[in-house]
């Protein structure tokens, strides 16, 4: 059962684009402090009592992997919600940063419900009575931008695992509890001890081979800026700009055509994509599918678009036209180069854009301002903290389902603990409880039970 | 009109009439009980056995509260099995055969002993009830008419009416008016129910042939043995001494399903004669037999009625199909070949209340002082019906006293697990007990019902001394045992770390240490000290689940909350809210159909009223 328990202490990931885009892990609760210590962050040494202190520390995310942090701790009451709170910012890695928040789950935090630290503010009194309805909104808000990702992520890969865990899950749990609740009825035998590993082997090896994908798969669902525009424009430069600025990780260049070239990097739980037209000729007509194609590519592909333009060159026909593909609320112009083209008159632009930037990728100017720019944009647009969602609860379902494995298999000739068995399988279960309300497990089981085996005298 | 009058009023002397009646009177309400028949008051109409998975922890529970239901099956129970020894501690269950016509005889002589209670032998025609309060059409009860119109005031009324409301006996093409084997329906009941504004609906159960044992050829079937040690189901009860009998195994076997399947046409079931939903798992045979094609035989048990009983219970074979085809059935299963049927099977169609018109106290929520128990709230089984009546006759003497109801939760019993689901969840079969249901399965245990509930009885008042004497005696025998498991110690290890291992279940340990043997014998102090054991780390898990559960059931909402008044709460939400009227956060979280977020809104709205309240 999902309920907001305050006594529980609650965690969330959300990632923000200030100066530099940073992850932060977000501890709410009694058990805050205590969390933070367990993966290696200690408060300094003097608490004061009110005020709230800052520490760096080295997260230990897994045996052998850290992650460095500022860590922030506000005392109870003076913080947002009016509890323990801790704040840990790291950069914005997400693959680490959602290995850390299901290691503090599996430490005792529980992942927040839509809302919950604004509910909690208000709960605890941080937040005017008369606020009530804006609270509401707000909650409201959380609520339904968590249930959009949900249905968008029950669309893809991870909708199809997840369908399929929880299939095999209510199955096999139905004979596991049929086992336990109808003895000496009929001369049936449920399940075998074989029967079950085998089943749970089956699932943990496609939650595997899913978390071998799942970097790649989640790109597509998280928000993501593509850069674009015409050959030569300096994208690649600008591109390797912002990589260097925030030693990020490149993943493996996902393009394998001749021509067509893209990576992509993650900043802080957003996907900047390089869309380029590599190798083409100068000639004015592969200029243009040149063009017509970057757009194309990060129309079908991107929130935003960051069209980057030569300064000093002019605007061609061709360039407008795949300009004008783009609707208009998603597209940035960057004027790169400045550098070289000081001197050259300012040309007005012919296409609006919903802002213009300037940089030089060559000298690293401007890359802040451009990162503000469309970060704020791309927040009003999608909640980048969903990007949380992803990941996490399948390393909480495979070890449950590691630990029934081990129950299950001390002895082939008989099931033993089947009542220990069931109550991992009931916690997978229930983490796969989407927010799609909590239609009572039990009942899905007993179904699946009178409608498989003949139970009942 | 009589002048005469009572605290606690009950209608019927089932399961559930009997736990209510004595609790009632226990705690010193004047309690009256109105039923048909007096000889009639605890019969077994379906099977002769207490208990099984799930419902022998209701037992249990019934009996660590002050109840009846397992005093009474430990002087009537002919055959005691503890029921899943081969799984962890946590599981098991007992499980009786009783003779039916001591158990009758049994309960009727506790009730009859029983101060403050009167039983009148009378039909109910209609239940009484005046406006009440703030108007809005509430009402609360003011007593019963019985049939040949006599007035009996009472402010509270229990109905346990069981299968007789509105009730109709089908075997074969036949239509009988009749609640149980040769006894009248309650028909006005049903419309006096209607007349206070509650809704009723329909669900059908039904009953196997009974067979004349002296025409059972038992000496080619399969015994099946109890325990040689029985287990009592009291608390109270030291040891099991009366001798125990054995059941019997047979089987259909293709020839059956075959006569079964030429008749279909025939069976009530499934020529539309009766269209209310019955149990999915207590399927009649014809339902077997259709549903599990593939099956080519089906187990059937052997139950002695009693010691000197004359009929065996045919527990497997519940129809409705026609006696003609009773008879050739029973003729083609081995055994059974020349057994002559004493009673024949049938299906009982009734009415019933959908649950989600009462409260967790049992209570009707339009009518105050106005209790159903057992059946009528759509229920199935002796025990869910024993458990419901000890709530309801519990609360009615606490309304009666101004006490606030008692409400026992998910986490303390199984009962609260029933009533939860009755009252969040409704019903769409009767509803039985399976410990799937139990979302802390490792806390409600048949072992520690004592360590759950005792202590709430004793605060209430119903659990007398010689009770509460002995609950402080086992407290104390379960700790000394637990201490002499880390003491003794076997080849380089404690006796505690032994036991841990998966194998382990200590015998060899108990026959070597007579400090452990005396424990040994004794299942409930074994297992209580056995699942501490075993399952450390795991209770530890679910105890801390409790406790954020425990957290909810506390966060009460005010009965008059208006949902609609909560900005951006989404309709469903309100409506089910609206329907349920949730006691609190907890049972508001498990209404069926809401979100986690719905949760929140409501959390938020309710501290916003307190604040504005009283800032």
């Amino acid at each position: 059962m999902l309920i907001p328990a305050l006594e529980d202490t609650i965690i969330a990931l959300s990632s923000a684009w200030c100066a530099a885009p940073l992850g932060i892990l977000r501890l709410s609760g009694p058990e805050s402090f205590a969390l933070a210590r367990r993966v290696g962050a200690t408060p300094p040494a003097s608490e004061t009592r009110g005020l709230p202190t800052l520490s760096e520390a080295r997260l230990h995310v897994e045996p052998g992997v850290e992650v460095p942090a500022n860590v922030f701790w506000f005392c109870r009451p003076k913080s947002y919600t009016g509890q323990d709170l801790v704040e840990m910012h790291a950069v914005g890695c997400l693959p680490l940063l959602r290995a850390l928040s299901a290691r503090l789950v599996g430490e005792g935090a529980r992942r927040a419900l839509p809302g919950e630290f604004t509910a909690r503010a208000f709960l605890t009194g941080k937040i005017d009575a008369q606020q009530v309805d804006g609270i509401h909104a707000a909650i409201h808000a959380a609520g339904e931008s968590s249930a959009r990702l949900a249905a968008r992520l029950s669309r893809g890969a991870h909708g199809e695992l997840i369908d399929h865990l929880r299939t095999e899950l209510t199955d096999l749990l139905a004979r596991i509890e049929a086992g336990i609740d109808f003895v000496d009825e009929e001369d049936v035998s449920f399940v075998s001890p074989r029967e079950v590993c085998a089943s749970l082997d089956e699932m943990r090896a496609r939650i595997r081979a899913f978390g071998i994908h799942a970097g790649r798969a989640s790109g597509r669902r998280r928000p993501q800026v593509a850069l674009a525009g015409m050959p030569n424009a300096g994208k690649s430069t600008l591109f390797n700009a912002l990589l260097g600025y925030e030693r990020a990780i490149v993943s493996p260049v996902l393009g394998t055509t001749r021509d067509v070239l893209s990576a992509e990097i993650e900043l802080g739980g957003v996907a900047l994509v390089l869309q380029d037209c590599a190798g083409l000729g100068e000639s004015v007509e592969e200029l243009e599918i040149a063009a017509h194609r970057a757009a194309e590519l990060a129309v079908e592909h991107a929130d935003l678009v960051l069209w980057v333009h030569d300064r000093a060159a002019g605007w061609t026909e061709a360039e407008l036209a795949a300009c004008g593909r783009i609707p208009e609320g998603r597209r940035f112009l960057v004027l790169n180069k400045s550098d070289l083209s000081a001197a050259t008159a300012e040309s007005p632009i012919p296409i609006s854009f919903v802002r213009a930037i300037e940089t030089s990728a060559a000298r690293g100017t401007g890359l802040d301002v451009l990162r503000d720019a469309f970060s704020s944009q791309i927040a009003t647009a999608t909640r980048i903290d969903d990007a949380e969602a992803l990941g996490t609860e399948l390393r909480e379902i495979d070890s449950a389902l590691e630990r029934a494995s081990q129950l299950a298999g001390r002895d082939l000739s008989h099931l033993q603990s089947p009542e220990l068995i069931a109550l991992e399988l009931r916690l997978s279960h229930g983490l796969m409880e989407s927010e799609s309300g909590s239609e009572a497990w039990s009942e899905a089981v007993l179904g699946r039970i009178f409608s498989r085996f003949c139970v009942g005298k | 009109m009589s002048h005469v009058g009572y605290d606690v009023l009950i209608i019927g002397g089932g399961h559930a009439g009997i736990e209510a009646a004595w609790a009632a009177a226990n705690l010193g309400a004047r309690t009256a009980m109105v039923t048909f028949r007096r000889d009639a008051i605890g019969r077994l109409s379906c099977n002769p056995a207490i208990g099984g998975i799930g419902k022998g922890q209701m037992v249990r529970e019934i009996d660590a509260l002050g109840g009846l239901m397992g005093r009474i099956t430990d002087q009537a129970g002919i055959q005691f099995r503890m029921l899943n020894r081969r799984k962890g501690p946590a599981v098991w269950a007992p499980r009786a055969q009783a003779d039916r016509e001591i158990y009758a005889s049994t309960a009727r002589r506790f009730l009859e002993d029983c101060p403050n209670l009167t039983i009148l032998e009378g039909g109910v025609e209609s239940i009484d009830a005046r406006p009440h309060g703030n108007g809005r059409g509430a009402r609360c009860v003011t007593g019963v008419t019985l049939a040949d119109g006599a007035f009996i005031a009472s402010p509270t009324v229990i109905v346990t009416s069981g299968t007789f409301l509105g009730a109709l006996m089908h075997c074969g093409e036949s239509q009988v008016p009749g609640g149980r084997h040769g006894e009248a329906a309650a028909i006005g009941l049903s419309g006096s129910l209607r007349s206070l504004g509650l809704e009723l609906g329909r669900l059908k159960t039904g009953t196997p042939p009974r067979l004349l044992r002296s025409t059972v050829d038992f000496g080619r079937l399969d015994e099946q043995p109890g325990d040689a040690r029985p287990t009592p189901f009291s608390f109270l009860t030291e040891r099991i001494t009366q001798p125990q009998v054995c059941c019997h195994v047979t089987w259909t076997n293709a020839r059956v399903h075959e006569l079964i399947r030429a008749n279909l046409h025939r069976a009530p079931m499934y020529s539309g004669q009766i269209e209310s939903r019955g149990p999915r798992y207590c399927p009649s045979i014809e339902d077997k037999v259709v549903r599990f094609a593939d099956k080519d035989r089906h187990q059937i048990f052997l139950e002695p009625e009693g010691y000197d009983s004359e009929r065996i219970y045919v527990n497997g074979i519940s129809t409705s199909l026609p006696r003609d085809v009773q008879r050739q059935m029973i003729a083609m299963i081995e055994g059974l070949e020349r057994a002559t049927i004493a009673q024949w099977g049938y299906a009982v169609e009734y009415d019933f209340v959908p649950p989600e018109q009462i409260d967790a106290s049992l209570m009707t929520k339009r009518v105050r002082g106005l209790f159903l128990a057992g059946q009528i709230n759509g229920t199935s089984g002796y025990e869910e019906a024993a458990g419901q009546g000890l709530v309801a006759g519990i609360n009615a003497a606490r309304l009666v006293a101004g006490d606030d109801p008692i409400v026992l939760g998910r986490d303390e019993a199984y009962v609260g697990v029933m009533i939860d689901d009755l009252v969040t969840r409704g019903v769409t079969e009767p509803y039985r007990m399976f410990t799937s249901r139990a979302e802390h399965r490792l806390h409600l245990r048949y072992d520690n019902a004592d360590a759950r509930l005792t202590p709430l009885g004793r605060r209430i008042g119903l659990v007398a001394d010689v009770r509460w004497a002995r609950f402080q005696e086992r407290k104390s025998r379960a700790e000394r045992l637990l201490r002499a498991f880390d003491s003794l110690r076997f080849e380089g290890r404690s006796v505690r770390e032994w036991l841990r291992r998966p194998n382990e279940d200590g015998r060899r340990l108990a026959e070597r240490f007579e400090e452990l043997s005396a424990y040994y014998t004794d299942p409930d102090i074994w297992a209580r000290a056995l699942v501490e054991v075993k399952y450390d780390g795991y209770i530890q898990r679910q105890q801390r689940e409790i406790k954020r559960c425990r957290e909810f059931e506390a966060h009460r909402i005010p009965s008059d909350f208006d949902y609609g008044s909560i900005p951006n709460l989404r309709r469903e939400a309100i409506d089910r809210w609206s329907a349920v009227l949730p006691r609190n956060i907890g049972q508001a979280a498990r209404t069926s159909g809401i979100h986690p977020t719905d949760v929140t809104l409501l959390m938020v709205q309710l501290a916003a009223k307190e604040r504005l309240v009283s800032p």
